[in-house]
């Protein structure tokens, strides 16, 4: 084994190839990480929720994290395009239909000591981490475009240009944290794209929004807030960064965009118009940045790992940014993978079947995520009901939370699948003209 | 249980907590769901009201228009889920 340049050689410097290299490094494999990218760079994905802590905590990294300074993010609330309609009756307002909130506090979570996760800007928030993978002495490469990876011998081989002569290294496995970039995905014709989720985002950052515009109380203006727009499957983050900074996107159909014939920033400015509120306290702020695009972002891979390789993150899948699913999955992903990496390299074998508790449980995660996020647009109405509803509630926040790797179904994922399954097939239920139009199979993982 | 005494009990919520109004008097065949006075949204609440009251939970597949169309329906199937 003396021939290798590193033990694991990794793909991508984000939060999930940035976790894989500290979880290795601490346990004292050599690690590159390739990252084509001179950070800080900006990237979408603002939004942490509290399954992230453990792993901060597990690395070592919570406490720079929490120096940095990010907005504290202590709970998620949701508004809908209806409540204005509805009485506002005192308490029934908080337990009524057009807004859902849940505090993270409510439910304990394993490893979790704090009542909040982060709202960060990833510029910042993964360059700490890159730093911090560095810091317990994996070796960093920026500006490094991989081009391929020869698995033509036993030991994987990245290859790359260094100016203009093409040079390589050779390590023990090979791990594809590339993001939406999906490098391996793409090389070894593994990745499948959604049948049902075709969605696009458009966003950027607002300085001097008020983030009580559309919220129940000013104390949860430090939420996440997911606005649901009266427009088919379509609603809007709203994200604090900074004290003033906020940042905005819409998600949308593919096809509303396509149809609408317009250029970005017509259509968000067209589909925020359809909440008056909210488009009146942007227009009251001021846009800092160019709106940014981000589509074609649900897909999934045939395999997640084989002899010599394994994904982690968004290279691995990714499905909807509703439930600021994200960076949780990326750095989870990495956390459970790495337990099976280090078996592997203490057996010093690196096949395939030594990835399979990993794999069955970002299997299982993942099935959660996806059907999750299907009932959420599918029957949104019924999301709320569950939020709002005693015997659920915490289950739903199990969930959202992030807690999904271990053990099986959620209670309450299984009841509102067999919910959504008696509204679909019976018209004279009081919901089935409110079901959505994206009608999710239900989801087997590729993998 | 009372039909009747259901039957005042959410004729009052109803017209309290759901049209806060007493203008508009609900008689046991006044067709909520066709007036709107019950949507998705007011019928979840007065299913929870009904839990909290009654401590009766009202299954999903009940909630259907036969079950919500006027005061008498939702009373009979009240009493109904409670009997049983």
């Amino acid at each position: 084994m003396s021939d290798v340049d590193f033990d694991i050689a990794i793909i991508g410097g984000g939060p999930a190839g940035s976790t894989m290299a500290s979880y290795l490094s601490q346990a004292g494999l050599s690690c590159g990480v390739f990252e084509s990218a001179i950070f800080p760079r900006e990237h979408v994905g603002e939004s942490l929720i509290p399954a992230t802590t453990p792993v901060l905590s597990d690395i070592g990294a919570l406490p720079k994290i929490e120096a940095a300074g990010f907005p504290r993010k202590y709970g998620a609330a949701w508004t809908s395009a209806i409540d204005s309609k509805i009485p506002t009756l005192g308490f029934e307002v908080s337990h009524g239909f057009g807004t859902a909130e849940i505090d993270f506090s409510e439910r304990d979570q394993a490893g979790v000591n704090q009542d909040y996760t982060y709202h960060v800007d990833r510029g910042l928030y993964d360059l700490i981490l890159l730093q911090h993978a560095e810091s317990l002495g994996a070796k960093v490469y920026e500006g490094i475009r991989v081009r391929r990876v020869d698995f033509s011998e036993p030991e994987p081989k990245l290859v790359f240009s260094m100016g203009r002569r093409e040079t390589d290294i050779r390590a023990r496995m090979v791990i594809d944290a590339s993001g939406r970039n999906t490098f391996l995905g793409r090389q070894l014709k593994l990745k499948v794209s959604d049948p049902v989720f075709n969605q696009y985002a458009v966003h950027t950052w607002f300085d001097g929004l008020d983030r009580g515009a559309l919220s129940v109380s000013k104390e949860q203006s430090d939420y996440i807030f997911v606005h649901f727009l009266p427009i088919t499957d379509t609603w809007v983050w709203q994200i604090p960064i900074t004290d003033t900074v906020t940042s905005i996107g819409v998600v949308t159909q593919k096809k509303h965009f396509s149809e609408s014939g317009s250029d970005w920033e017509t259509f968000f400015w067209r589909c925020v118009e359809s909440r008056p509120e909210l488009a009146e306290a942007l227009r009251a702020s001021k846009q800092v940045r160019p709106f940014k695009p981000e589509g074609d972002y649900s897909y999934a891979m045939r395999e997640i790992c084989g002899d010599g390789w394994l994904m982690i993150g968004d290279a691995a899948r990714f499905v909807d940014p509703i439930f600021s699913s994200g960076v949780s999955v990326a750095m989870n992903s990495a956390r459970i993978a790495s337990y099976d990496i280090l078996a592997a390299a203490e057996r010093g074998d690196f096949t395939k079947p030594s990835f399979a508790n990993y794999e069955g449980k970002l299997r299982n995660a993942v099935s959660n995520w996806y059907e999750f996020i299907s009932i959420y647009y599918r029957l949104n109405i019924l999301f709320t009901a569950f939020v709002a509803d005693p015997r659920y509630r915490l289950d739903v926040l199990k969930m959202l939370q992030g807690d999904v790797y271990d053990g099986g179904e959620p209670v309450a994922l299984t009841k509102m699948r067999e919910i959504t399954r008696q509204v679909e097939e019976n018209p004279d239920h009081l919901w089935h003209k409110h079901l959505g139009t994206l009608r999710a199979p239900s989801a087997a993982p590729q993998f | 249980m009372n039909g009747s005494e259901v039957s005042d009990v959410l004729r009052k919520y109803l017209q309290e907590r759901i049209l806060d109004t007493s203008d508009v008097e609900i008689e046991p065949e006044t067709p909520l769901l066709e007036w709107g006075i019950l949507n998705s949204l007011t019928t979840t609440r007065l299913v929870g009201f009904i839990r909290e009251q009654y401590g009766i939970e009202i299954p999903m597949e009940e909630m259907v228009g036969g079950n919500f169309k006027d005061l008498r329906s939702i009373s009979a199937l009240v009493v109904r889920l409670g009997g049983e």
